[in-house]
């Protein structure tokens, strides 16, 4: 398997996190927008172990916020898309691009 | 605070997930939810959708966590994010315990099925019956605010008019104040009528009791525009009635229906489960107060005079009902109406009056699920124990390879563990919807059968405990024992005794223990059968036979004064019936209602101490509404039961007369006030002397105005159990107007509901439908509600009865099988094992009779051991219930010959191929096998 290569789950994860941005991009708001967008309810529990995954793949990045009340006091993790987790997007993006093209003209 | 349990996540959930996932991952993925489940789905969802959504999170959640887990294994570096502590970090997991504890059930189907199936029954009747006293007394009201719900009432009197109730809104300290009577009405017309309970209703009662468009029921409920005189009338059905007598057709909603001849428009249905606040007495229609009008056409009863209302309320969030109380009671003191406030929380489990009988059945009930369930228990360690013991082999091999002592304690754990869950499992399910069956057998006539038993996490939890602590006891005892291999007396193959194995652990303690608690079951539940069938003879005994009852309601206003008449021309009327033979009226009916009062003998100063109507509640009809306060009862009156009767009752009850005479159409409110008394009343009263001419007053008044002029014969049986009591009846021409007009709080004056007795001539069958038809020719403002016979309202009182006897003799029957069960495995195995024992026996000489009795004697020693232990037990517990019997002593000769008789049968049926088996031993082949 290559080393950039992206499951199709998390393809969709790269790109939740990031149309969120560095700002925003927590395990609420990820599983809200994969949501949003795939119409399914997501394990929130299946968000993280893949972004743990990507994680150790050097794809993506996280860092612990403040806790605040609403949480029970508990701190939201904040993922960043890296340099490499951006041009393994750009690469399935093309692979899927370039496969839906031939589609389309036939 | 309490109040906030709503919007936390559900606890339990929470709970686990800490426990399954791992440090960090675990805080991240909490927090997300708690943040994701307040803020959006509640909102969103409601409370009860968001708890199931963060619920199916938590589960999945877990799910995703240990698969990315699992990949681990083959990958090392991939991060793990749950619990380590969860998955034992050795090579051999937990999955290999499982699939290990897996394949070995599998092997033994036999001893797997069983055990499975007898887990399965303890834990289903348990389930089943705690469902029940959980929606009777832990369930909380199945309403929003339930723990902020109070009643109010007030000094004097809980009742309040309309006006009172409209100046007592907006006090401090509640967030919602509605009120609601109740009263009856016909529905439909015609032929077709029925009586059905309606509660009138303020317009914002859905809205506080939090019933609306998100909590389930169909349609929309009142809003306060509904509940203003104008407005076209509209009814919202309950549940459990839309099922009945709508057959659950959604398109009822926007349908009309005729209620006292007026035209309402459903417009919802009240969300399954919804009785308002008292569970299991909610009325079968809700109709806006003020649409009440035109149901009881008593313009009165929006009036001050009417007080009628039972309030309740919602406690503000932050308030105390001691707020509230001032409050309203300052308020009230300026309106000039009321003293003071009583503010009362409604409490979970009011479902039924506690000191009913109801409860201690249910109490027994418990002790019998209970029972089965330890029978279970032991049953299950013999197998088990028989079961390890055939694998000392395996077990032997595996521990001379190196497997530590704790690694089998494991594996035998694991497998225990797993039939105790394949049995939790099944016993929940099963247990669930006997709770279903359950409720609905106990549904008459205590109840009406709108007791909630689904399951919620309560009964969950309830079964999961009981399954872990039913795995525990069963699996721990065998599997501690074995795990420790004696290696090289097992390896060499060594063959125990006969006559050691007939002496293991199972047939010392755990056959003898389970013939105890059997005994005990079948005891009971022979002393509960012969109750129902004593109640049964005495019913069949105190029979009139050949009379119905019908229960008359009339629409019909009527004063007071043409009353007689009436009741003379009905009698007459229902004389002309083909078939009738006599025909009388009567307010009580004879089994299921009583109404008491203090009566005083002229020339007798100290009365007869006063007996209770009905013994400790037994069979009591539901609580009334608490009777207005009389002010303390002088003690020289002395408390008879009383009815009021037509001439004619007695003729077609077949009570004769024995001294004096019958009432006659003469004895109207006119004349002289006259009665009649049983013949317990007399012999209590007068003794030898004659009750006729005596003079008495009744109802604490203070003149002997009303003369006895009849002694009529004692009725067998005035309820279930009881034997006549001391009864005075009155003409019913003289009943006094108050108890015979006013039976609604509105005020409406119309006559009380009456009984008809009709008694058919011999070899006549009056049909029911006749005598309905026949009663509204006469009026059509007359209506027959029911018609029974003795016999149906006897069998109906008797249900509950014939419930727990059934109940008893069925979980009877389940230990006997249990019983067979374990003898007959642990005999079987021992006979298998002890073959070569057998074997050399045979070759001396031994008779093959001798060797079979061996068995058999060793299976009755056991029994009989179990007996002795069992019988003094019985009686202990029976001695506990002995309130609930009839007929039948603690100590009951033909029950207990019976249950020895049924117990030592069992155990020799159970020894019976066994003892075959160890006759048939072929001494070769079994010296050879070894």
């Amino acid at each position: 398997m290559a080393r950039d290569h992206l499951g199709r789950f998390e393809h969709l994860l790269l790109l939740a996190v990031l149309r969120l941005g560095e700002e925003d991009a927590y395990g609420m708001t990820i599983r809200r927008e994969l949501a949003r967008h795939t119409g399914r309810e997501i394990a929130v529990g299946a968000i993280y172990t893949a972004l743990a995954r990507l994680e150790t793949r050097g794809l993506v990045q996280s860092k612990l916020g403040e806790p605040t009340a609403e949480r029970g006091g508990k701190a939201k993790r904040f993922y960043r898309v890296l340099p490499a987790g951006k041009k393994a997007v750009a690469k399935a993006q093309s692979i899927l691009l370039g496969l839906a093209r031939d589609v389309e003209r036939s | 605070m309490t109040n906030d349990e709503t919007v936390h996540p559900p606890r339990a959930a929470r709970w686990l997930l800490r426990r399954a996932l791992d440090g960090a991952a675990r805080s991240a993925i909490v927090g997300d939810l708690d943040e994701e489940y307040t803020r959006f789905v509640v909102p969103r969802d409601g409370v009860r959708r968001a708890r199931r959504w963060y619920w199916r999170q938590a589960l999945m959640s877990i799910a995703a966590c240990a698969r990315g887990a699992a990949e681990r294994q083959l990958d090392p570096d991939r991060p793990s994010l749950i619990n380590p502590r969860i998955i034992m970090q050795d090579r051999h997991g937990l999955g290999t315990d499982v699939r290990a504890a897996v394949r070995f059930c599998t092997r033994t189907p036999l001893t797997s099925a069983a055990v499975i199936l007898t887990l399965a029954i303890g834990v289903a009747a348990n389930t089943a019956v705690f469902s029940v006293l959980n929606a009777t007394f832990l369930k909380k009201l199945p309403i929003a605010h339930a723990d902020r719900l109070v009643a109010i009432g007030s000094k004097p009197g809980g009742s309040f008019s309309y006006p009172e109730y409209l100046a007592s809104r907006d006090v401090a300290g509640l967030s919602a104040l509605a009120a609601g009577g109740r009263t009856t009405a016909l529905l439909g017309e015609q032929q077709s009528r029925r009586r059905v309970v309606i509660d009138l209703v303020t317009g914002n009662y859905f809205d506080a009791l939090g019933v609306g468009s998100g909590s389930g029921g169909r349609g929309r409920f009142f809003t306060n525009e509904d509940d203003q005189s104008g407005r076209p009338p509209v009814a919202v059905v309950s549940h459990e009635f839309w099922y009945r007598q709508f057959g659950a057709d959604p398109a009822i909603v926007g349908r009309t229906i005729t209620l006292n001849r007026s035209i309402f428009t459903v417009i919802g249905i009240a969300p399954r489960g919804f009785s308002g606040p008292r569970i299991g007495f909610g009325p079968d229609l809700w109709v806006p107060l003020t649409s009440g009008l035109l149901i009881d056409d008593n313009p009165a009863m929006l009036g001050e005079g009417s007080t009628w209302l039972g309030l309740l309320g919602i406690l503000d969030r932050q308030s105390t009902p001691e707020v509230a109380r001032a409050a309203l009671a300052a308020r009230w003191r300026a309106l000039g109406t009321r003293d003071d406030a009583v503010i009362e929380r409604i409490p979970r489990g009011h479902t039924w009056n506690t000191r009913t009988s109801v409860q201690s059945r249910l109490r027994l009930v418990s002790f019998f699920v209970v029972l089965i369930l330890v029978i279970g228990c032991l049953n299950v360690s013999t197998l088990l124990g028989a079961a390890v013991h055939e694998r000392q082999k395996e077990l032997a091999i595996r521990a001379s390879l190196g497997a530590g002592r704790l690694r089998l304690l494991r594996q035998l754990l694991s497998e225990h563990f797993l039939l105790a869950a394949a049995g939790g499992l099944i016993g929940g399910v099963l247990g669930v919807w006997l709770a279903r069956q359950l409720a609905s057998m106990m549904a008459s006539p205590v109840s009406p059968g709108d007791l909630d038993v689904s399951a919620d996490s309560t009964v969950v939890l309830f079964t999961i405990g009981i399954s872990i602590a039913t795995a525990l006891l069963v699996g721990l005892v065998p599997a501690v024992r074995w795990s420790r291999v004696p290696i090289v007396s097992a390896l060499q193959g060594g063959s125990v005794g006969l006559t050691r194995l007939l002496r293991s652990a199972g047939l010392w303690w755990l056959i003898p223990g389970q013939v105890a608690l059997g005994t005990v079951l079948l005891a009971s539940a022979g002393v509960l059968v012969k109750t129902v069938y004593q109640l049964k003879l005495e019913i069949d005994a105190s029979s009139p036979g050949r009379v119905w009852f019908s229960d008359l309601q009339s629409d019909m206003p009527m004063s007071p004064a043409s009353f007689a008449d009436f009741e003379q021309r009905l009698r007459v009327h229902l004389r002309t019936m083909p078939g009738a033979e006599q025909v009388g009226i009567a307010t009580a009916r004879p089994l299921s209602s009583s109404s008491a009062g203090p009566v005083r003998v002229e020339g007798q100063a100290k009365p007869p101490a006063s007996r209770p109507r009905i013994p400790d509640g037994l069979d009591a009809p539901p609580p009334p509404p608490p009777p207005p306060k009389r002010g303390p009862r002088p003690k020289d009156f002395w408390i008879v039961n009383n009815t009021y009767i037509s001439p004619g009752y007695f003729g077609a009850m077949a009570l004769p007369i024995l001294q004096g005479r019958d009432f006659t159409n003469a004895d109207t409110s006119n004349g002289r006030r006259v009665a009649i008394v049983n013949e317990t009343f007399a012999k209590h009263a007068f003794g030898t002397g004659t009750a006729l001419g005596r003079r008495v007053s009744w109802g604490g008044g203070e003149t002997f105005d009303i003369e006895i002029v009849g002694v009529v014969a004692d009725m067998r049986m005035v309820h279930l159990r009881q034997a006549a009591l001391d009864t005075i009846f009155f003409p019913l021409t003289q009943t006094p107007p108050a108890f015979m007009f006013s039976p609604t709080a509105t005020g409406a004056t119309k006559p009380i509901p009456m009984t008809i007795v009709l008694r058919a001539a011999r070899g006549q069958r009056v049909v029911r439908d006749q005598l309905a038809r026949h009663v509204l020719a006469f009026d059509a403002a007359l209506f027959v509600d029911r018609i029974w016979t003795f016999e149906e309202e006897a069998g109906r009182a008797l249900s509950q009865e014939r419930l727990l006897a059934w109940a008893g003799s069925t979980l009877g029957a389940v230990a006997l099988a249990l019983l067979v069960i374990g003898l007959y495995g642990t005999l079987a195995a021992a006979v298998v094992r002890g073959r070569r024992e057998l074997g050399i026996r045979l070759a001396l000489g031994a008779s093959p009779g001798a060797v079979a009795s061996m068995v058999v004697v060793r299976s009755v020693t056991v029994v009989l051991a179990g007996l002795a232990l069992g019988l003094p037990l019985s009686y202990v517990f029976i001695k506990s219930f002995a309130h609930l019997l009839y007929g039948v002593q603690p100590v009951e000769p033909l029950v207990l010959a019976a249950t020895v008789a049924i117990v030592m049968a069992t155990a020799i049926a159970a020894a019976y191929f066994p003892a075959r088996h160890a006759a048939r031993v072929d001494p070769v082949v079994a010296l050879r096998a070894d």
